[in-house]
This record gives C-alpha cells, sequence and structure tokens, in this order.
C-alpha cells in the first residue's frame, strides 16, 4: 500500500510540474497577447478591457491559479485561430490521434515481440545480424520519410490504400482503418525496432539464469523451457518500454499526421505553431504531456501487479 | 580503439560517418554550384542530365544543396551534443555524487522533462523564441539534457563508494577532483556513446522540425526543408526525395551503430 501512495504522490508531482513548465513558458514570450489579437495599431482603451478580460493585468501566480482551474473545469481557453474552445479541438483531434496511436502500438506488439524472441534464439548466426541491421534501418529513417516512401509506393504506385486524408470511423470503419494504416506503419517499423532490441536483450538474460538450466535438468523439452519459463519472464521488463514507447509515438504521429494529412493533434499542433495559436499550443503540449505521464504511470501499476517484488522492495 | 572494430554495428557505423564526414569536409573547400543559384531553364533534370544529382523546382543544384544540408546537419549535431553533453554531465555528475535531496529533484525534474513526447519541447520552444538555426540547436539541447545527465548520473552513483575514490579521499582529494579528474575519465566510453546517439536523434530531430517548415529557414538548405519540398513534387521527380532521405537516414544509422557498437563492446568487457 505504501507502495501506491509512493507512486501516486509522484503522480501528483509530476502532473504539477508539467503545468507550470507548460504554463511557464508561455509566459516567457515577449509582448501582450491582447496585442496579437487587437493587432499592432489597437485603441487603447479596448486594448485594456482586453487585457483585463483575459487576466492579463493579474500578477503571475494568480493568472497560473486562473489557468489550473480552467484546465480541471476542463476549459483551455478559446483558440484564437479556429475560434473555438480549445477543448473542443482536442477532443475532435483525438479521435484521429488516438486511432492512429492505438493502431501503431498494436503494430509495434505484433512485430516486435515476436521478432525479438525468434532473434534472440538465432543469436549471432549471419542472418540474425542482418536481420538486427534491418531493424536499425528501420529505426534511422525518420517516421516522415518512411512515410513519404510509404504513399509513393502503396498508394502512387499501387493503388492499393488512399494517400491523405482521413475517414472516420462513423464513415466507415473500414475505410477508417485503411486511411490510419499507411501512417501508423510509418511510426510502427521505429518503434518495433527498439522493441525488438529489448526483446531480445531481454530473452537472451533470461536464457543464462539458473531456473532454465533446472528446467532443461528435469527433462522439459525447448519449447516448454522457452513459453512456460523464459518468455513469461522476460516480458516482463518489457512492459516498461511499451510505456516509454508512448511517448515515442505521440511524439512521432506529431510529424507524421502532417504527412498524410490526419486532422489530428500533431496537425494542430503545427497549424497552432504557424498561425500563433498559443492557447490552443498551450493546451495541446498540456494534454500530450498528461497523457504520458498517465500511461507512464499505468504502466508502472501493471508492472508491480505482475512482478511484486518491484513493489516490495525497499 | 582497436577493441571497438569487433563490433559489426560499430564498423558499419563508422564507414557511413566517414563517408558523411568526408563529404562534410569536400563541401567546405568544394561545392559543384551555388546551392542558392537559381537557374530556370533547368528545373527539375534528372540526375546526370544537368548537375550530377540534378535539380530541383528553381533549377538549384540539388548536390550542392545537399552538400550544404550536411554542413547544417553536423553544425546542429555537434552543436546540440556539446552544449547537452556538458550540462548533462554536469549535472548528472552532482546529482550522482552527492545523492540526496538535490538527486531527487533533478531526477523528477527529468522525468518531467521527458513527459513531452519527442518533439513536442522543441516544437513549444520554438513557438515561443521563433525559428531559426540558434533556436533549433536550443531546443534540441535541452531534449538531449537528461539523456546525459542520467548515464553520467548512473556511473557517478556506481564509482562514488569505490576503493579508488576512497583512496582518494583518504589522500585528501578534494570533490571536484575526485569527480572530475578520477570518475569522469572511467565514464568516457560511455558518454561518447550517448553522444553518439544523442548526435543521431538530433540530426533526426532538425530535419522533422525543419520537414515541419519549424527549423532552420529558406533560403539555408536543409535536408528536412529538401525533404518537404521533394514530397510535393514526388510525381513528377520521384529521384528527388530519394536523396535528402537517403542522407538523413545515413547519417542517423551511421550514429546509431556507431554509439550502439560502442555501448556492446563496453558491455562486453565489464
Amino acid at each position: 500500500m505504501r507502495y501506491y501512495c509512493r507512486k501516486a504522490g509522484g503522480l501528483l508531482v509530476t502532473l504539477a510540474l508539467v503545468s507550470l513548465i507548460t504554463f511557464g513558458v508561455f509566459q516567457i514570450l515577449p509582448g501582450n497577447p491582447a496585442y496579437i489579437i487587437l493587432g499592432v495599431d489597437a485603441d487603447p482603451l479596448q486594448l485594456e478591457a482586453l487585457t483585463k478580460s483575459m487576466g492579463l493585468d493579474l500578477p503571475l501566480y494568480q493568472r497560473y491559479l486562473n489557468w489550473i482551474q480552467g484546465v480541471f473545469r476542463g476549459d483551455l481557453g478559446q483558440s484564437l485561430r479556429y475560434q473555438q474552445p480549445v477543448s473542443q479541438l482536442i477532443v475532435q483531434g483525438l479521435r484521429v490521434t488516438g486511432g492512429l496511436a492505438a493502431m501503431t502500438m498494436l503494430l509495434t506488439v505484433l512485430i516486435g515481440i515476436p521478432v525479438g524472441i525468434w532473434l534472440a534464439g538465432h543469436g549471432e548466426k549471419p542472418y540474425a545480424v542482418g536481420f538486427s541491421m534491418l531493424s536499425q534501418l528501420s529505426l534511422s529513417i525518420p517516421a516522415f520519410c518512411m512515410g513519404i516512401f510509404l504513399i509513393h509506393i502503396f498508394s502512387v504506385q499501387l493503388k492499393w490504400l488512399p494517400s491523405i486524408g482521413f475517414v472516420s470511423w462513423a464513415e466507415s470503419p473500414l475505410g477508417c482503418l485503411k486511411s490510419l494504416f499507411l501512417p501508423s506503419v510509418s511510426i510502427a517499423l521505429g518503434s518495433a525496432s527498439v522493441l525488438i532490441r529489448y526483446v531480445k536483450v531481454s530473452v537472451t538474460n533470461q536464457q543464462k539464469q539458473d531456473y532454465v538450466r533446472t528446467a532443461y535438468s528435469k527433462g522439459l523439452g525447448r519449447r516448454r523451457v522457452m513459453y512456460g519459463h523464459v518468455i513469461r519472464n522476460s516480458l516482463i521488463p518489457v512492459i516498461t518500454i511499451l510505456g516509454m514507447l508512448t511517448a515515442d509515438i505521440l511524439g512521432g504521429s506529431i510529424i507524421t499526421e502532417n504527412v498524410f494529412s490526419l486532422p489530428g493533434i500533431g496537425r494542430l499542433i503545427s497549424v497552432s505553431i504557424s498561425s500563433r495559436d498559443l492557447p490552443l499550443l498551450q493546451g495541446l503540449v498540456l494534454y500530450l504531456a498528461v497523457i504520458v505521464v498517465i500511461c507512464n504511470f499505468a504502466v508502472d501499476l501493471i508492472y508491480s501487479v505482475v512482478d511484486p517484488r518491484i513493489r516490495l522492495k525497499r | 580503439m582497436k577493441r571497438y572494430f569487433s563490433s559489426s554495428s560499430f564498423c558499419v557505423g563508422f564507414v557511413l560517418i566517414a563517408l558523411m564526414t568526408g563529404i562534410l569536409l569536400v563541401s567546405f573547400v568544394w561545392l559543384p554550384k551555388d546551392p542558392n543559384e537559381m537557374d530556370l531553364l533547368h528545373k527539375l533534370s534528372a540526375p546526370g542530365t544537368y548537375g550530377l544529382l540534378g535539380t530541383d523546382q528553381f533549377g538549384r543544384d540539388i548536390l550542392s544543396r545537399a552538400m550544404k544540408g550536411v554542413q547544417i546537419s553536423f553544425l546542429i549535431g555537434v552543436l546540440v551534443v556539446a552544449f547537452g553533453g556538458c550540462v548533462g554531465t554536469l549535472i548528472g555528475s552532482f546529482s550522482g555524487y552527492y545523492g540526496g535531496k538535490v538527486d531527487e529533484i533533478v531526477m523528477k525534474l527529468i522525468d518531467t522533462q521527458m513527459a513531452f513526447p519527442g518533439v513536442l519541447l522543441a516544437l513549444m520552444l520554438i513557438a515561443v523564441f521563433g525559428n531559426g538555426i540558434a533556436n533549433t540547436v536550443l531546443a534540441l539541447t535541452i531534449m538531449s539534457v537528461p539523456r546525459f545527465a542520467r548515464i553520467s548520473r548512473s556511473g557517478f552513483m556506481k564509482y562514488r563508494d569505490s576503493d579508488f575514490v576512497r583512496a582518494e579521499k583518504i589522500r585528501g582529494a578534494g570533490s571536484l577532483r575526485i569527480m572530475f579528474l578520477h570518475i569522469l575519465p572511467n565514464l568516457v566510453s560511455e558518454l561518447v556513446a550517448t553522444a553518439s546517439l544523442a548526435f543521431a536523434s538530433a540530426v533526426m530531430a532538425e530535419a522533422g522540425l525543419s520537414y515541419l517548415g519549424m527549423g532552420i529557414q529558406p533560403p539555408n538548405p536543409s535536408l528536412g526543408k529538401m525533404l518537404s519540398e521533394a514530397q510535393g513534387l514526388i510525381l513528377r521527380a520521384s529521384w528527388y526525395v530519394l536523396i535528402p532521405s537517403g542522407i538523413i537516414t545515413m547519417l542517423v544509422m551511421g550514429f546509431n551503430l556507431l554509439g550502439d557498437g560502442i555501448q556492446e563492446v563496453n558491455e562486453r568487457a565489464s
């Protein structure tokens, strides 16, 4: 129980820091946001009124408290570019990005874990080394490069899949999966390579353990030892990697969504930067960071349930 | 140095980086053409017909632009690794050597920073400070600090109670002397591996930012920017996109493999 309390405390501190950073960075910005809205030659009276109504004349801590209260109410302010509440835009974007991230994670696990296990069993054989190099290559091609290649091959040349744009799930479930397939493949190839490496190392380490020798000496077959003992143990640390990959995948989707013109969070981020829509950007950054923190927290919890040794340590 | 060549990752990485460094060095003394010179009569000519790697949509020589782009990538990588490496190692060394409250606070901050996925923090800083080379370097440096801090922290924690440190303490050596003359040299190979991996991520992140139009600004050629231009022309000139993406991939892969190779050999030795 103490373990969980400590973890929850840590979570709260991290969330508070994340919100402080997200708030603080935007305060460095020179100039009055009211200027940006009204333009340079704004009427001084109007400017003053807007400054007051936006709460910009309040001291810094007061503004932070106001902002954070708004965050708890689900009110992240108004987007300057879209003239819509930021929270509403985020919810819309999340439908796309959430789908993309889920599909990418699924592909990452489906590729990463079997290949990692397979490579661990084949050690230093030439084709295994070649395969490692191949996974190194897919790790080194930036997701957006991969995206461009995939569009060129599968939608322009072969015309199998749509190249850009998004079809919502409500419109056509198959179309939705199709429109998310290439983007998620282009992110997943990189993250799967990371996963492959960790799974391989983890399985290799477990194979050297004493209990494996015991299992063999009591007459179990290779298959039983691998699937019954080694893999079960070696996948526990892999859970942590999946948590870390969440951040990678979300980060990758920021750029990849722009390659495929998907109307998700990543697209909103680049639009908000180029149109200097700072309330929107602030909301998006906060939102993504909070998602990552919560995912990592969930991973820690799962980890401690699967492997109680972690919880009981110290 | 020699033992590192026993790792195949290191060898491949070494060759790739030697190749890229060769291109970099040549680009300082010789470029086929002025990278920003437009020639509208020879737009999008294929490789070999006009210029070794062809021309882009304004008739600019792609080879020259790519070589200039390699310069920018190296510039960003070197600066980010230098600044991020110094700051990160310094933070990590104090945090790891002294431990205690300071260490807890530093680790909490680093964990928090890790919550901002990938290029998000860089994008946020660029939105605030504006784009351009200096701000890109600043943003990517902040991104790379935790990496170095973690590695040096764990190294300093490992050695702070070791016999040679105790011996130095008994001899009366000061903490700074112990930290930077006795412990740090033991961590050089690990830090070099980290630097190599951080270089690769910096190059990749810069390409991503410039692709979005938020990193290096035109007319400066950047590989990421070239890629976004080439993407729009992929139907008319599909070879164009291969050049920047190939170079980015070789750079990133080279440094990744080099870093992995060094780590592999270090682990084998320990």
